[in-house]
């Protein structure tokens, strides 16, 4: 079977919801095959669930609410969990690597829709990007490391950013965000744009993250916490 | 810091900095008032990189015209900025937005990241979500009284282009068609244009807007989310 698969996080919170939307695509085939996904949710070194969803087709996009398809994480409201997604189709041929999908954090005054990290092989494997990480009266950063491999994870930050987060290793099947350090980031000299103070630093990880984790830069509301924007590191 | 090396209130013709032959072209959709104001961070990726880079830019207006450009020496030790109100006073409003397209050179020394505020909010916005070769490109759009979405898409390209944008709702597929000029930008208001799938009070619905170009082209995308209230567009989020 043809698979694609990604790597990312939700947020179960009360009065929040998680979504997952995928579009499966194959270059050159119109024909709407059926696809499987199959979805897995972990948190602090165990596999909750897995589930298999049928009914998805190729060249339709379709969404999944993860907090009904997983509801002991609204029961728990774990905060954030690790997601690991699977597309298969059973035809043969089809390279479902075009494939996009969408993750959506969601509650009643804001939303953020993301990219989640797809999961590549080792020589398919990219530099690492530089982020940005912004404190000021807007918006808060966090780095948030996924692990949903069997292995025990430790990431290594660069970049002038890089001594405001306190990395530790990360456990497997684990999810951990990691808050900037408040005493590091007052060091940081600020500066005047159009809407106030902000406090900037550039942030990269030292070398990619092995297949089946993921780093992310959150950048949360800074009076609801709420995640705004998610970016892959 | 960056510095404003030339702006120019005229386009010019060529991009004719050797330096700048093997560059990184990067598209923003950017808006200055009355809802958003954006900002464009340069972010140094490697220390590796020379002391300086050059970025040079170009804003086009709706219809594909270029109204501004200028060429910025960014120092790659340190993360600069462009507000682009400053820049944006030229520009044409369309839909009851000052918005523009955003054409972006340079090394790769640096990731640009766009960000927007309103009053109450800001957010991040990806400048990676495209239709490309023809292929069609599906976004969420969860439809609720209350709340609206416009809906960007940039033309990057030197020939107009139709393009097809299709609400996935359930079995029904309205579409809607616009021509987009060369290098010009659209913004699309998907409640007032897909009336009908409105639902009712207290409940919402699950769509996809299906986007694709006629014409094999390629298509930078973004959608924006927020609340309405007395014809006030308040941010909830977009697509990061």
């Amino acid at each position: 079977m043809q698979t694609v698969q990604w790597i990312t996080f939700g947020l179960a919170q009360s009065l929040s919801k998680t979504t997952v939307h995928f579009f499966p695509s194959a270059a050159g085939i119109a024909a709407p095959y059926p696809v499987v996904t199959r979805l897995s949710c972990f948190r602090a070194g165990e596999c909750q669930k897995s589930v298999t969803v049928e009914g998805l087709r190729l060249q339709q996009p379709d969404g999944i609410v993860i907090d009904e398809l997983f509801p002991f994480l609204q029961e728990q409201s774990t905060g954030l969990f690790g997601l690991e997604m699977t597309l298969g189709c059973g035809q043969p041929r089809v390279d479902l690597s075009r494939s996009n999908c969408f993750v959506e954090l969601r509650n009643k005054s804001a939303v953020t829709k993301f990219r989640p990290t797809m999961v590549q092989t080792a020589s398919d494997k990219s530099d690492c990007s530089t982020g940005m990480i912004i404190k000021d009266a807007y918006l808060n950063t966090s780095l948030v490391f996924v692990n949903g491999t069997e292995q025990e994870m430790s990431p290594g930050l660069s970049g002038s950013g890089a001594p405001i987060f306190q990395c530790s290793s990360v456990a497997p099947l684990s999810i951990l965000e990691v808050v900037a350090s408040e005493s590091a980031l007052d060091k940081i000299e600020p500066r005047q744009f159009g809407w106030g103070m902000s406090r900037l630093q550039s942030l990269a990880l030292s070398e990619p993250i092995a297949s089946g984790g993921a780093c992310y830069l959150m950048y949360r509301d800074a009076v609801s916490r709420f995640p705004l924007s998610v970016r892959q590191l | 810091m960056a510095e404003l090396i030339r702006e120019s209130g005229e386009r010019k013709e060529t991009m004719e900095n050797p330096d700048l032959k093997r560059l990184r072209n990067e598209h923003f959709w950017v808006s200055s008032g009355p809802f958003f104001e954006s900002a464009l961070f340069m972010v140094p990726t490697s220390s590796g990189c020379p002391a300086t880079t050059l970025l040079q830019c170009e804003l086009y207006n709706t219809e594909g015209e270029c109204f501004n450009t200028l060429e910025i020496e960014q120092a790659t030790n340190q993360t600069g900025l462009l507000e682009l109100a400053q820049l944006m006073e030229a520009c044409t409003v369309e839909s009851g937005m000052r918005h523009a397209q955003l054409k972006v050179r340079h090394s790769g020394d640096l990731t640009m990241l766009h960000r927007i505020h309103c009053r109450q909010r800001a957010c991040f916005l990806s400048s990676e979500i495209f239709a490309d070769r023809g292929e069609p490109f599906a976004i969420p759009v969860e439809l609720e009284q209350g709340r609206s979405h416009i809906f960007a898409v940039i033309n990057p390209e030197q020939n107009a282009v139709t393009v097809r944008m299709k609400l996935l709702a359930g079995k029904r597929k309205p579409e809607h068609t616009v021509v987009i000029p060369p290098n010009g930008t659209r913004i699309i208001g998907v409640e007032s244009i897909f009336r009908e799938f409105q639902p009712g009070e207290g409940k919402s619905l699950q769509a996809y807007l299906r986007v694709s170009a006629a014409n094999d082209q390629r298509l930078f995308l973004q959608l924006l989310e927020g609340s309405e209230r007395s014809g006030e567009f308040s941010l909830l989020g977009g697509l990061s």
